[in-house]
């Protein structure tokens, strides 16, 4: 799925969104998919990062190549500042979050915030990651 | 493996900008051409003043293409370590411009690549034909 379809069909979801306590439980439910996937990554627990994302994602191969590299090499902080739940249909629901990536110390790492919309996909009767598109990266020193 | 290692390696495995920029290579008529053995080298230097001409380090090339290939948080993780150097401060994508900003610019350079890669092998005497 291409960046472009991800930000049409986003924004088709967030024009269906409902309202209501359905909507709420959602919004919940992908919030913690979203905070598993960076509480894992910043524990280095691969298995656990590879849980929250849907195993027929065209990112899921990619990511765990980089994952088994990302690890090994480097010493980042994950943190999510910030979930916005957007909207869904039977098969999708998307929402726009904003996650800080911190290196350690003289790593040479460029910390960043980045600025993406995630959409999720049920599998197994279970929201996980299907794709993100980056909107946008704030680069935020050291 | 270095950090920058990791960059150009996730760039690679990230960017289709960073990919093309680093594997295009323009077309080269060798008919008749008396520099026709200097093809290889001149690809080579011309790939490099390229790269410089076009603004295209590692880091923009990973701004420039972030729409895909990672999911999650290993997406920023992938963007720290390749941006490496960039600038503090610096920030692309939507507070540059709006949604998609971050894909336009990598289209953006690597436009500007080709145009100077070509340029390149003309002025060293090449039939460049695409």
């Amino acid at each position: 799925m291409t960046g472009r379809m991800v930000l049409q069909l986003a924004l088709l979801l967030a024009l269906a969104m409902p309202a209501g306590a359905a909507h709420d439980e959602l919004a919940a439910t992908l919030r913690g998919v979203a905070e598993e996937n960076t509480r894992a990554y910043d524990a280095e627990d691969t298995d656990a990062v590879l849980r929250t994302m849907h195993t027929r994602s065209p990112e899921y191969d990619p990511t765990r190549a980089a994952l088994a590299e990302q690890f090994r090499d480097s010493d980042l902080t994950v943190t999510l500042i910030d979930f916005k739940y957007m909207g869904h249909d039977d098969e999708f629901a998307a929402a726009r979050v904003r996650m800080q990536v911190v290196g350690s110390p003289g790593s040479g790492f460029q910390d960043n915030v980045t600025d993406s919309i995630l959409l999720f996909h049920r599998e197994g009767g279970v929201w996980k990651l299907w794709s993100d598109d980056v909107l946008g990266v704030q680069f935020t020193g050291p | 493996m270095t950090k920058k290692g990791i960059g150009l390696t996730l760039c690679l495995s990230l960017s289709s900008a960073c990919v093309s920029q680093t594997q295009w290579t323009p077309t080269v008529d060798t008919y008749g051409s008396s520099r026709a053995q200097f093809v290889t080298r001149d690809q080579q230097e011309c790939r490099e003043l390229a790269m410089q001409a076009s603004g295209s380090t590692a880091g923009q090339t990973a701004q420039g293409a972030i729409g895909g290939g990672l999911l999650g948080a290993a997406a920023g993780a992938a963007i720290g370590a390749a941006a490496g150097s960039a600038g503090r401060g610096a920030a692309i994508g939507a507070a540059a411009g709006g949604i998609g900003g971050g894909a336009v610019r990598g289209t953006q350079s690597n436009a500007a690549f080709q145009r100077a890669f070509n340029q390149c092998m003309r002025n060293r005497g090449h039939t460049v034909l695409s």
